[in-house]
C-alpha cells in the first residue's frame, strides 16, 4: 500500500488529493495519509518544510507538493458543493491525525466532479462506510464546535486581550477562531487548546495565527494565562445561582448537557479560591512578540472563489 | 413634573449595589421560559447579514469587522442551570415594581419582595461584559409595569439602542412589549431588537380576568396584531428597497402558563395553532406554573390559585411535544386529540398517540411514501424524513440504512416496512402502547393493569 505523509493542514488534504488524483486518477485508492508535522491550523506549511520531512521518512511520500493550488482547489470545490466543503472542513477537524478516509473520499470527489456529476453522488449514500465515516467525523466535530462556541469562557488578560482555554476531544480550534473572528471583530483574542498545546490568535480581526506552546527554537510561547478573577466573573456567577428554579431542579438533565470534561474551564463550575490558584503570567507579551516576528502566510490565499464555470485544473 | 421623576418616583431604586440588583432582577425574570437566539443572523448595526458559504467564509479577509457581536441562525446555549434550563441570554427585568397584582407572578404588588431597579448604564455595562467574556448570547429585557406602558417600553428601548448604536453591539436582544404600549413604540422596540414577545400568559379571558384582573386579553392580543402588520410592512419594504432598516428578524412569541388556571391541553393548543395562524408567531412557550411565594417575605399564597405540589413537568413537556407537531410536522390542532380527550397522554408523545388512534394507515412504506406520511411516523423527524427522500433517489433503502439515518427504530419498528417488508410483525396496538409508554423519559411507564 502506497503511504504519504502530510503536515495536518487542511488545505494541505485539499491539496494532496488534487495531486493524487492528477498522477493516479481515482481507480486505485489503495493508499494512506497520516499526519507528519506540526503545523497547527488550516493553511499549509511553506514548502521548505515539506521537503525536510520527505527527506526523513525517504520511504513515505508527501501528500501534498503542489501547496499554491490548495486555496484554490477548496474555493473551487465550495463553488461546487458548499456543504461538501464544510462538512469536510469539520471531518477533517475529527480525523486530523489519519486522514485516509477522508482523502478517499476528496479524491473520489474530484472524479466526480471530472465526469461532470454532482459532488453529492459521492458524499450523500450514507450506506457508504467511507461516507459513514465522513458524516459521523463531520457530527463529532460539528456537534463539540457548538458545544464550545457556548460554553468557552474568555477573561481578559492585562492588556485586555480576552483569553479563552478549552481541552476538546476533536481539533476544533479552527471552527472555532472562525466563529470568534466574527463575535469580536477587531478586539485582540486567544484560544488555547489545552490538551493539544496549540492556540490560536487573533489581533487586529482579520489574521488569523495558529501554533504550538513550543516555537522550532523550543522556547515556549505561551504558557498558561494569568489572568485574576474579577468583578465579572463573581457577577456571573451569583446570576448563575440566582436564575435556577429550585423545584425544577434536575441535576442529572444538567450533567448530561453539560459534561464534567467542560467544567473546569468553566466559570460558573469553579470555586473562586480555584480559579485563584492559576499561575499569573501573561499571555499576551509572548503572543504579541510571536505576532510580530511570524513569517507571513497571508489569509487572502483563500480569498476571491473562482466561478464555478472555470472548473477544476 | 418631568418623566424622569415619574420614573424615578415609583422605581424606588433603594439597593444600589449591583451584584444585589442583578441577584434580584435575576430572580424576578428566571420564570420567564424564552431563551431562544435562533432565527436571527446579523452583525453589528449596519453591518447586514453575516457571510453565507461555509464557517471559514466568516473570517473577514479585507477589512476586521467593526462593533462586538453576531447572531447565529441556529442559536447558542451557554449553559444550563441545576434545572436543566438552557442559558444563552441575560434574561433580567429592569424593574420588578410592579402596578399589576397578578396573582400567579412573584412580581406582583402585593408581594412582599425586595423592589430594584437597573439604570441603562448598569444595565449596558453588564450585558458588554458578559457577551465579551462568552457568558451570554445576547440580552433579554423584560420589566415589572412600573408607570404608563410606553414609559416602561421607553425605558427598554434606551437600553437595546444603546446597545446598538453607542457599543456597536451586535449580539441577540429580545424586548418584552408591555401590555398596552402603543404602535410607535412597538415599531421602536423591533428596530433595535431581535425579537419582541407579548406574553398571553393565560389561556383564556376568564382566567386572565379572574388571576390578573389589571390585564386585559384583547389588548395584548391587539399588541401581537400590531406587530405583525409592522412586520409584514417590514417584509414588503424589504423586498422593494434592500436597505430597508431591520426589524425585528426572529419574530415574535409569547409564553402561557400551565396549569395555574384549569384550561385543557386542547384548548391551549388550539389557542397556540389560532396565534401562530393569524400573528405569524414564532414560538409559543408553554411554562409549567410554579407555586411561587411564601407566608411572609416573598409574598402570599394566593387562595385562586391551585395547589398543586410542584410544577406539571410531564404536561409542560407533552405540549411542547404537541406545538412541534403543529410547527414542523404539519399536524392541525383537532387531529392531536382524540374526540374523546381533552388532554394529552402523560405517558406517550401525541405523535405516537395519533398514530395508535390511526393504526389502520400503517405500516407506512419508507421505500414509497411521500414526505407528509413519513412525517407521520413516530421515530421520523422532520430531518430523517429528508434524508430517506435524498437516499432513496439513488439507493434502495433497509433497516440498517434507517438506523444511519437517523431514524428511532425503537418507535418506528411497528409502524414501518421497506419495500413490502415489516420490521416487526404486526402487533396489538394496546401493547404497542405499553412497550412505547416513557420512551422519551418524559413521564412515567405505564402501570402493568393498564395493559
Amino acid at each position: 500500500m502506497r503511504s504519504f505523509y502530510y503536515d495536518g493542514s487542511f488545505l494541505a488534504l485539499l491539496a494532496g488529493a488534487q495531486n493524487f488524483f492528477t498522477r493516479y486518477g481515482n481507480d486505485n485508492l489503495e493508499f494512506r495519509v497520516i499526519r507528519k508535522g506540526e503545523k497547527p491550523g488550516v493553511l499549509p506549511s511553506t514548502s521548505g518544510q515539506q521537503e525536510l520531512l520527505f527527506q526523513e521518512i525517504p520511504e513515505e511520500e508527501p501528500w501534498a507538493t503542489q501547496l499554491s493550488y490548495a486555496a484554490e482547489i477548496q474555493a473551487r470545490l465550495s463553488s461546487y458543493d458548499a456543504e461538501f466543503v464544510d462538512t469536510l472542513f469539520f471531518a477533517w477537524m475529527a480525523r486530523r491525525e489519519d486522514v485516509t478516509s477522508l482523502a478517499h473520499l476528496v479524491v473520489r470527489a474530484l472524479g466526480a466532479l471530472a465526469q461532470g456529476k454532482p459532488l453529492s453522488t459521492v458524499y450523500g449514500n450514507r450506506t457508504d462506510p467511507l461516507c459513514n465515516d465522513f458524516w459521523e467525523a463531520a457530527r463529532q466535530a460539528q456537534r463539540e464546535f457548538h458545544v464550545l462556541a457556548g460554553m468557552l469562557r474568555f477573561a481578559p488578560a492585562q492588556d485586555g486581550t480576552l483569553v479563552g482555554r478549552c481541552a476538546p476531544e476533536t481539533y476544533v480550534l479552527p471552527a472555532l477562531a472562525a466563529h470568534f473572528c466574527a463575535r469580536f471583530g477587531k478586539h485582540p483574542w486567544a484560544i488555547l487548546d489545552v490538551g493539544r498545546k496549540e492556540w490560536v490568535s487573533c489581533a487586529d480581526g482579520i489574521h488569523l495565527r495558529f501554533d504550538t506552546y513550543v516555537s522550532s527554537q523550543g522556547e515556549p510561547y505561551v504558557v498558561e494565562p494569568g489572568i485574576q478573577p474579577e468583578e465579572y466573573e463573581a457577577l456571573w456567577r451569583g446570576y448563575f445561582k440566582a436564575i435556577s428554579i429550585a423545584s425544577r431542579k434536575n441535576v442529572e438533565l444538567q450533567k448530561k448537557l453539560v459534561p464534567l470534561k467542560y467544567r473546569p474551564y468553566m466559570i460558573e463550575f469553579l470555586e473562586p479560591k480555584e480559579r485563584l490558584d492559576t499561575p499569573s503570567v501573561s499571555l499576551t507579551d509572548a503572543a504579541r512578540r510571536y505576532l510580530n516576528s511570524f513569517q507571513e502566510i497571508e489569509a487572502e490565499q483563500i480569498d476571491g472563489m473562482p466561478k464555478k464555470e472555470e472548473g477544476l485544473r | 413634573m418631568s418623566v424622569l421623576a415619574k420614573i424615578s418616583k415609583h422605581m424606588y431604586s433603594f439597593i444600589v449595589n449591583l451584584e444585589e440588583k442583578l441577584l434580584i432582577l435575576a430572580a424576578s425574570a428566571k420564570y420567564d421560559a424564552s431563551c431562544a437566539t435562533s432565527g436571527s443572523d446579523h452583525g453589528p448595526e449596519g453591518s447586514g447579514s453575516s457571510k453565507k458559504g461555509g464557517l471559514w467564509q466568516r473570517v473577514p479577509v479585507d477589512s476586521p469587522k467593526t462593533g462586538l457581536g453576531h447572531t447565529v441562525p441556529a442559536g447558542i446555549c451557554h449553559s444550563w442551570t441545576e434545572d436543566g434550563r438552557c442559558v444563552s441570554l441575560l434574561k433580567v427585568l429592569f424593574s420588578n415594581v410592579c402596578r399589576y397584582d397578578c396573582a400567579y407572578c412573584v412580581n406582583r404588588a402585593s408581594a412582599d419582595t425586595p423592589r430594584t431597579s437597573f439604570t441603562v448604564d448598569e444595565l449596558v455595562r453588564l450585558t458588554i461584559e458578559f457577551y465579551r467574556r462568552n457568558y451570554i448570547e445576547g440580552l433579554f429585557l423584560s420589566s415589572g409595569v412600573f408607570a404608563d406602558p410606553d414609559v416602561v417600553m421607553e425605558q427598554l428601548i434606551r437600553v437595546a439602542r444603546r446597545l446598538r448604536e453607542e457599543e456597536g453591539f451586535g449580539g441577540y436582544i429580545h424586548l418584552k412589549i408591555i401590555p398596552g404600549t402603543t404602535e410607535k413604540f412597538i415599531a421602536e422596540a423591533g428596530r433595535w431588537a431581535d425579537r419582541l414577545s407579548a406574553n398571553i400568559e393565560l389561556p383564556t379571558e376568564k382566567s386572565l380576568s379572574y388571576l390578573a384582573p389589571q390585564k386585559n386579553g384583547k389588548i395584548i392580543l391587539q399588541s401581537m396584531d400590531q406587530f405583525h402588520g409592522l412586520f409584514s410592512q417590514f417584509q414588503q419594504d424589504r423586498q422593494r428597497i434592500r436597505q430597508t432598516p431591520r426589524f425585528a428578524p426572529a419574530g415574535q412569541s409569547t409564553q402561557l402558563i400551565v396549569g395555574a388556571s384549569p384550561e385543557s391541553d386542547r384548548q391551549i393548543i388550539s389557542l397556540s395553532d389560532a396565534l401562530y395562524r393569524k400573528f405569524g408567531l414564532r414560538r409559543v412557550y408553554y411554562s409549567a406554573y410554579i407555586p411561587v411565594g411564601k407566608n411572609g417575605r416573598g409574598g402570599i399564597i394566593d387562595p385562586r390559585l391551585p395547589d398543586i405540589p410542584g410544577p406539571p413537568l410531564v404536561r409542560e413537556h407533552r405540549l411542547y411535544q404537541a406545538d412541534w407537531l403543529l410547527r414542523f410536522y404539519k399536524f392541525k390542532a383537532e387531529e392531536i386529540f382524540p374526540e374523546d380527550r381533552d388532554f394529552l397522554d402523560p405517558h406517550l408523545d401525541p405523535k405516537t398517540v395519533w398514530a395508535l388512534n390511526h393504526y389502520e394507515v400503517f405500516p407506512i412504506d419508507v421505500q414509497y411514501a411521500d414526505y407528509e406520511s413519513l412525517l407521520r411516523v413516530p421515530g421520523i423527524g422532520a430531518r430523517s424524513a429528508r434524508r430517506i427522500l435524498e437516499q432513496r433517489r439513488l439507493h434502495s433503502l433497509s433497516f440498517d440504512t434507517l438506523r444511519r439515518l437517523g431514524v428511532v427504530l425503537k418507535r418506528a419498528r411497528y409502524f414501518i416496512s421497506v419495500a413490502g417488508k415489516r420490521f416487526e410483525q404486526e402487533e396489538d396496538p394496546k401493547r404497542i402502547r405499553y412497550v412505547l409508554s416513557d420512551s422519551d423519559g418524559a413521564g412515567y411507564q405505564l402501570p402493568l393493569f393498564e395493559f
